[in-house]
């Protein structure tokens, strides 16, 4: 089990930080929300590892902001806002931000929308497995860490989630 | 559509990422609540050691035992209740208080959380312009040289770290924005080393010999950030963004100060190294300093051929060869006080043998 003091957790939390946010950001679906839970994880993770070893930060991080999104809809009382609620005002603000020439910028936009709702229209845990395996770039090693699965289960998930990603494009 | 075309499309969705100042004040909140729970754990483990130290108060006066134990913990709890107050303060740090380097670790988590090359650069700049501003507070101040020194220590070891990452993110910008970085790099490289010089002549030459070696490192750590702007420059020579004769300017100048250098180092083995005439390293010295102005030659008749490249290449071959005939003249330096002191002593040695003969 590999040790850490402060440092080390500070420069796992630069390493991780992006991609728990995007993980947290499309399961919840509100950048608000998104923000206090990303805080939670780590402050959580730090608490609970915090002279304590741990083997694999990354995965460790990613079963805490699952826990924290069930917990967080089990409080609310409320189902998993579809990628299609997730508020385009937000896309627009954060592509806004990054000062994109305009053409670009709404091409970009307008590719990302039709693959959001293509997402949204796939059940949690298929849209948890693209987000972790294409976006986030985990290993499969790593995904069936996380979801205590074997990992011939998760490729087997992954090659179902994509065929129906494909299908709902299409 | 294939499943790599399908990839490539769910791959857009990265773009989406938290915004650099919520990942700055949350790592500021962290980094402050794993402080907290550090001081308490060393309040808790010390507390016993602290009613040991003061125990002696307990056998003739149990209240002042109680007092002092208690006047510990609420310094404690003031020193951990003035976490907001601290961070605030420390952005506000100069160098030489003890807050400065929280300055330095929230400025260095900035950086991180850039999430571009070209914005990393950016707030490197900003960086730098805080540096610049602060080593000339440091050497117009009245303070004595040697908290002076301490000072220009703490800024000039940041500069440092801050030109040479700057310069090493050059190669990963964009084609179309690595110009306006590589000026920028090229601009504050330069803002530096005169900085650096006038901050060397506001202290005493006496005065922490280490902190020459530093400022001579930074030097060329400026020179080399200049040579990687330059090279970025002339790798985009054929973008709109790029002026030909601005390149040409800068080449000439950094031949200019390389012909500059080169002729010290010769006045320098003349007048400094005669003394090793009998040295082998003379002869190398004064053959590497003929190399140089050879190729310092044909590097202007690059420029003049319009082969900016080529001319590049030239510069760079006479600073490699400049800075092995640097480490050698220092070495020169060494073995020729050697050979002095060595020479003194049979000296020393003869006198006293025809003393005692006479």
């Amino acid at each position: 089990m590999e040790k850490f003091n402060e440092q080390q957790f500070l420069e796992w939390y630069d390493q991780y930080v992006g991609k728990i946010y995007r993980y947290i950001y499309f399961r919840v679906g509100a950048a608000e929300a998104a923000q206090d839970l990303t805080s939670e994880v780590f402050l959580k993770s730090w608490q609970y590892l915090n002279s304590k070893g741990v083997n694999n930060p990354r995965a460790f991080f990613y079963q805490v902001a699952r826990n924290l999104i069930t917990d967080f809809y089990r409080q609310k009382d409320k189902l998993p806002i579809s990628l299609e609620e997730i508020a385009d005002k937000t896309f627009a603000d954060n592509f806004a931000d990054k000062k994109q020439e305009p053409g670009h910028s709404a091409a970009i936009a307008l590719e990302m929308a039709s693959i959001k709702k293509a997402l949204q229209k796939l059940g949690g845990d298929y849209q948890e497995i693209i987000i972790w395996r294409y976006l986030d770039e985990l290993e499969i090693k790593e995904i069936a860490e996380i979801l205590g699965k074997r990992e011939g289960a998760v490729r087997t998930l992954l090659s179902r989630a994509l065929a129906e990603l494909r299908k709902v494009l299409e | 559509m294939n499943e790599q075309e399908l990839i490539n499309r769910i791959q857009l969705l990265k773009q989406v990422s938290p915004k650099e100042d919520w990942v700055i004040s949350t790592r500021a909140k962290l980094a402050f609540r794993m402080e907290m729970e550090r001081k308490k754990n060393l309040l808790n483990h010390d507390l016993f050691a602290f009613k040991e130290l003061f125990s002696f108060l307990s056998i003739s006066q149990p209240r002042l035992s109680f007092n002092a134990v208690y006047g510990v913990i609420i310094a404690f709890g003031l020193v951990l209740g003035g976490g907001a107050v601290t961070t605030l303060a420390a952005i506000q740090s100069s160098p030489g208080s003890s807050l400065y380097p929280v300055k330095l670790s929230i400025e260095k988590a900035r950086l991180i959380a850039s999430l571009s090359e070209e914005s990393k650069i950016q707030v490197q700049t900003e960086i730098a312009d805080k540096r610049l501003q602060e080593l000339s507070v440091v050497v117009a101040s009245q303070e004595s040289a040697e908290q002076k020194a301490e000072k220009v220590t703490q800024v000039v070891d940041n500069i440092q770290e801050q030109l040479a990452s700057a310069s090493n993110q050059l190669p990963k910008v964009e084609p179309q924005k690595a110009v306006a970085a590589a000026k920028a790099v090229s601009e504050k490289a330069n803002q530096f080393s005169k900085a650096l010089a006038t901050a060397k002549e506001s202290l005493p030459s006496n005065i922490k010999p280490e902190l020459d070696t530093k400022i001579a490192e930074v030097a060329e750590t400026a020179q080399q950030a200049n040579m990687k702007a330059l090279e970025t420059m002339i790798a985009n020579q054929n973008s709109a963004e790029v002026k030909k004769e601005d390149i040409i300017a800068r080449l000439n100048e950094t031949i200019a100060k390389t012909q500059e250098q080169v002729d010290a180092r010769e006045k320098k083995i003349s007048e400094e190294i005669s003394f090793a005439d009998k040295l082998p390293i003379r002869a190398v010295l004064i053959n590497q300093t003929e190399q140089s102005r050879e190729l310092l030659e044909k590097a202007k008749q690059a420029i003049l051929a319009n082969d900016l490249t080529g001319a590049l290449q030239f510069v760079k071959a006479v600073k490699a060869i400049e800075a092995g005939a640097e480490k050698m003249v220092k070495n020169a330096d060494k073995a020729i006080s050697d050979e002095a002191a060595k020479i003194q002593n049979q000296n020393a040695t003869s006198s006293e043998a025809v003393n005692s003969a006479k």
